[in-house]
């Protein structure tokens, strides 16, 4: 029903307020159109730099306005909630390379970083699942906080700055990040891989002798019960941080 | 900080009743003065208003606020990304999130902005005109009766400010009132728009009023805006409301039945009983003309 003529007249001022090249000519007042693009860009622009602070800091003006332009120009934004456009961001980033093409080696590690900080602490309340405070942690099947992410990156970037970051510091790093359940608050927290993987063997409703079983055959644990003694100690400190909800029912 | 308690803060009690918000202000909520909106309670609005791609599928802290908060104050939706005006398919999947938040939230008016805000396939989260052609119109108005069948409501849109005409084959009025006619929806007034459009566009502000179909106004929004060059002025949501667009509110309420009437305040966001003296001038004006008109 809309003729191409229309749709072509709304294509161009929508492609100019992402690109900034204006192909309309007489079809809008060339004075004021600008504004267009300036309120527009504005948003997008905005809306990222809160959501990476650490990284629009240490990224310098040029770098950034490019970044924010060609993401804006050549990506189709999905989402029609503003606030999850820097997650798209990332994604863009990942996906056009940005580490290797700005020699920027932990780019994607800091992006991701914080996008899920935000993204956790928006995302939509999950299922408390049923659980007692009282249990035993050599037989009961502990219940975790469901919103949390575990992150793996190869750099320190939640507790390192990003002028600090460099080939010393790569390794393999396990962010817990979660979000208290009664104030809404993220926190996080530097783990082991022994942890991460303790956590993942929870989700599957393991008990800590039969993972302690499991993980023996990655770590060769010289004594179980060290082992085990060691992981309960660390979710005993979860429970006090609000990760861990208590025991299944 | 106080955190608020868990649960819905007495929205059972708001849910499913029909509250008069008829010559009644509210206010644009934002998160800027959320804990201080639930705290100091120097901020009475009859009803708040926000955009739900803000609160749609969010959850944690803010929901908690947000709970609380329509709670205790009627809902009403002013939308952003709907993009009636757009080219582009209907988002179903997000119509249908929308339409779930509006029964939830037991939400009486949802209202959107005549114009578009996806392009392409892209979402561009401003909102851009569309050009006054008559199969805009069509195709525009068809997107309304769609999204209202949809919603089993009729929805509201908004008369925008627009710093360009685009291509135009008419006037403005004539725009808004053919598919305000042609869609059956009703008309959230933005007066501020009234102001701007006619300064930025060079006609009489009253006239133009007269030109829209007045009788389909269902809810009015009131805000201020910038004047960034000497023909232009940008409508900011930043500033307080000058006594022109107040003057220009006063007139335009004598011709439309009582509706509920919002301060939008998006930036540079003054102390909160100052926003309350701009709610109270507003409430002073509409009880001036219409309770003694429809007492």
């Amino acid at each position: 029903m809309l003729k191409t003529e229309t749709k072509n007249l709304q294509s161009k001022l929508a492609d100019y307020c992402r690109t900034g090249e204006l192909t309309l000519t007489t079809e809008v007042n060339q004075k004021h159109v600008k504004h267009y693009r300036r309120l527009v860009y504005n948003i997008i622009d905005d809306i990222l730099e809160s959501a990476f602070p650490v990284f629009f800091e240490f990224a310098s003006d040029e770098m950034w306005d490019e970044m924010v332009n060609t993401f804006f120009s050549k990506h189709n934004c999905r989402t029609p909630h503003v606030w999850k456009v820097p997650g798209e961001f990332y994604e863009y980033a990942c996906k056009e390379n940005w580490k290797e093409k700005h020699k920027i080696p932990f780019l994607e590690d800091l992006l991701l970083f914080e996008w899920i900080e935000m993204d956790i602490h928006t995302m939509k309340d999950e299922t408390i699942p049923a659980y007692k405070k009282e249990g035993d942690w050599n037989k009961s099947i502990v219940i975790l906080n469901p919103e949390y992410r575990i992150l793996t990156t190869q750099y320190p970037v939640h507790t390192t700055p990003p002028v600090y970051l460099n080939e010393k510091t790569k390794g393999q790093y396990f962010i817990l990040i979660y979000r208290l359940p009664e104030t809404g608050s993220i926190q996080f927290l530097d783990i082991s891989v022994l942890y991460a993987l303790t956590i993942e063997k929870i989700e599957e409703e393991k008990t800590i002798p039969a993972l302690v079983d499991e993980l023996q055959t990655i770590f060769n644990f010289p004594d179980k019960t060290e082992a085990q003694n060691h992981i309960i100690s660390f979710l005993e400190d979860l429970t006090q941080k609000g990760f861990v909800l208590g025991f299944k029912n | 900080m106080k955190i608020p308690s868990v649960g819905n803060g007495g929205r059972d009690f708001l849910f499913n009743r029909k509250i008069m918000l008829n010559g009644k202000t509210g206010i644009g909520f934002r998160k800027d003065f959320a804990e201080e909106f639930l705290n100091e309670k120097i901020l009475k609005p009859h009803f708040i208003e926000v955009a739900p791609e803000n609160w749609i599928d969010m959850g944690g802290y803010w929901k908690k606020i947000f709970d609380k908060v329509t709670g205790q104050t009627p809902l009403l939706c002013h939308g952003l990304s709907l993009s009636i005006g757009s080219p582009d398919e209907l988002d179903w999947e997000f119509l249908k999130k929308l339409k779930l938040f509006l029964k939830q939230y037991n939400v009486q008016i949802y209202s959107e902005h005549l114009s578009y805000a996806k392009c392409d396939n892209a979402h561009l989260y401003d909102l851009l005109p569309i050009p006054f052609t008559d199969d805009a119109v069509k195709h525009t108005a068809n997107r309304i009766k769609q999204v209202q069948d949809f919603l089993e409501r009729k929805i509201a849109i908004e008369n925008v400010s627009y710093y360009t005409p685009v291509a135009p084959q008419m006037d403005e009025p004539t725009f808004i009132s053919a598919i305000a006619n042609e869609a059956d929806c009703n008309l959230l007034l933005d007066v501020n728009n009234i102001y701007v459009n006619a300064f930025n566009h060079k006609y009489i502000a009253k006239e133009f009023l007269h030109k829209l179909p007045l009788e389909r106004v269902a809810y009015i929004h009131m805000a201020g805006h910038l004047q960034v060059d000497e023909d232009l002025i940008i409508d900011t949501h930043g500033e307080n409301i000058i006594d022109p667009v107040f003057d220009l509110f006063e007139y335009t309420i004598q011709h439309v039945k009582p509706v509920p009437v919002l301060l939008e305040r998006d930036f540079n966001i003054p102390e909160l009983n100052e926003l309350q003296g701009e709610l109270n001038r507003l409430q002073k004006i509409c009880d001036k003309a219409w309770i003694k008109e429809h007492a």
